[in-house]
């Protein structure tokens, strides 16, 4: 009963786990340029493989929270996340039917257009802030760990959300 | 209204992601990041449910830090100790070169404190060899001629007599202890003022000669120079009576004395010489000074 009522909540959970993870304080001074977006691989995974328990509400509300806890301007994070779950239900076909290795490519794209939007925003909104080891950073992180993250995912999907 | 109800429908997924990118980019332009109020309120909730979790995943790290924290601290701290031991053995020797400099310090204060007759004047000097043997009982000093060191000056320490020069070299003397088979020195006892001859016979007692058995002499009695005869000032100690044998048929008794002076440890020793033997050389007076040490 009550797994069954947590079953389509387990996407939002994973989600929330790795946004846990991500905003660890790990003591390594490169930590802050190579933290990998974990969040977004998440996002990533569950947009393309179950999208009816991912959507842009989720997107919205872990991009909330993620702007909460590294107090970057309040819907920063949530606007970009949208956008990108957006970008990946558009082409989710597509993307589906391409082996894992052309997906790398994919996320490192979504990564850098997602710094992108937060550049863009926050240029706006605070003036000016470009920091180049971030902005290449982040994706080529975020697509070295991608592999071991979307084992775990699959893992999950296959325990939880199999044939449910 | 129907066909809104429907068409809201048809297009939901469109317009939930209009509606969240728009409320987006309102959170975005109308809220600041130091508003007071709800945003903080909604800022500590989540920090509380995220903090404990990350503290959590995060306890492997910080075991791993304390741990590289401790292991660096560990050979930090053997690092202070070689050091440290290295300190240690490099200060050892300078720990025993203060003892013995505070020791040569306190021997020369006391050499410094020794009463002189006025008619005398000193000369310092360091005990550089042991010359004695089964037949002489005499030392060596690094005061000789040049430093104003005559034949016959008195020899003491501290505790007392300790001889006199017989023999004067350049820059070394030649010291005849009251040990010696030959040393002769006129005394009396301090007490009841017998005269008498205090004898070495290369043992490392003195006896007394020429006492006679009716003298006034006693056990533990301090025997001191007379200032009779060539050299020795007067009231320098020489010992104390320790054995008294009035037996046989002759008109001595046998008195035994203990030196004042330990011979074997004697290092520095001030020489008394008469100023008329300084005046009759012509030679200035030298000042109360060490002479460089071997």
């Amino acid at each position: 009963m009550i797994s069954s009522l947590l079953i389509p909540w387990v996407p939002a959970i994973s989600v929330w786990f790795a946004l846990v993870v991500q905003e660890m304080a790990l003591p390594f001074e490169s930590w802050s340029v190579l933290r990998p977006d974990l969040v977004l691989i998440a996002l990533f995974y569950w947009r393309l493989y179950r999208s009816d328990l991912c959507g842009p509400v989720l997107a919205f509300a872990v991009g909330l929270l993620l702007d909460l806890l590294s107090g970057m301007p309040l819907g920063l994070n949530g606007f970009s996340k949208v956008v990108i779950v957006l970008l990946v239900g558009h082409f989710g076909i597509r993307l589906r039917a391409a082996d894992f290795l052309h997906l790398l490519p994919v996320v490192w794209l979504l990564v850098l257009l997602e710094q992108g939007i937060q550049w863009l925003f926050f240029s706006l909104l605070r003036g000016s802030s470009f920091y180049l080891p971030l902005f290449i950073g982040r994706p080529i992180a975020t697509m070295l760990v991608m592999p071991v993250v979307v084992f775990f995912l699959i893992r999950i999907h296959k325990s939880w959300l199999e044939d449910r | 209204m129907v066909e809104l109800f429907a068409l809201l429908k048809q297009y939901r997924n469109g317009l939930v992601a209009i509606l969240v990118l728009v409320v987006a980019l309102v959170l975005m332009l109308s809220v600041r990041s130091h508003d007071p109020g709800r945003r903080d309120l909604i800022s500590d909730t989540v920090l509380d449910a995220v903090g404990p979790i990350q503290r959590v995943l995060l306890s492997p790290v910080v075991v791993y830090r304390q741990t590289q924290a401790r292991i660096t601290e560990l050979r930090q701290l053997d690092q202070e100790n070689t050091r440290m031991k290295a300190e240690l053995k490099r200060l050892r020797p300078l720990g025993t070169l203060l003892e013995e400099l505070a020791q040569e310090n306190r021997r020369l204060h006391q050499l410094l404190n020794i009463p002189v007759d006025s008619s005398y004047y000193r000369i310092a000097a360091r005990v550089v060899g042991d010359s004695s043997s089964a037949f002489a009982r005499s030392l060596l000093i690094n005061a000789g001629r040049e430093e104003g060191v005559v034949v016959n000056a008195t020899v003491v320490v501290p505790e007392g007599l300790l001889g006199r020069v017989v023999r004067v070299g350049a820059h070394t003397s030649l010291v005849l202890t009251l040990l010696d088979l030959n040393s002769r020195i006129p005394v009396v006892v301090q007490r009841s003022r017998e005269r008498a001859i205090a004898a070495g016979f290369n043992g490392r007692k003195l006896q007394l000669e020429f006492v006679s058995k009716v003298a006034d002499i006693e056990m533990d009695d301090r025997i001191i120079t007379s200032g009779t005869g060539e050299g020795f000032p007067k009231g320098l100690v020489v010992g104390r009576v320790q054995q008294l044998i009035s037996g046989g048929s002759g008109l001595f008794r046998q008195v035994t004395v203990v030196p004042a002076v330990d011979f074997d440890r004697a290092e520095e020793v001030v020489l008394l010489i008469p100023l008329q033997t300084k005046e009759a050389e012509a030679l200035p007076l030298p000042d109360d000074a060490l002479p460089s040490t071997p």
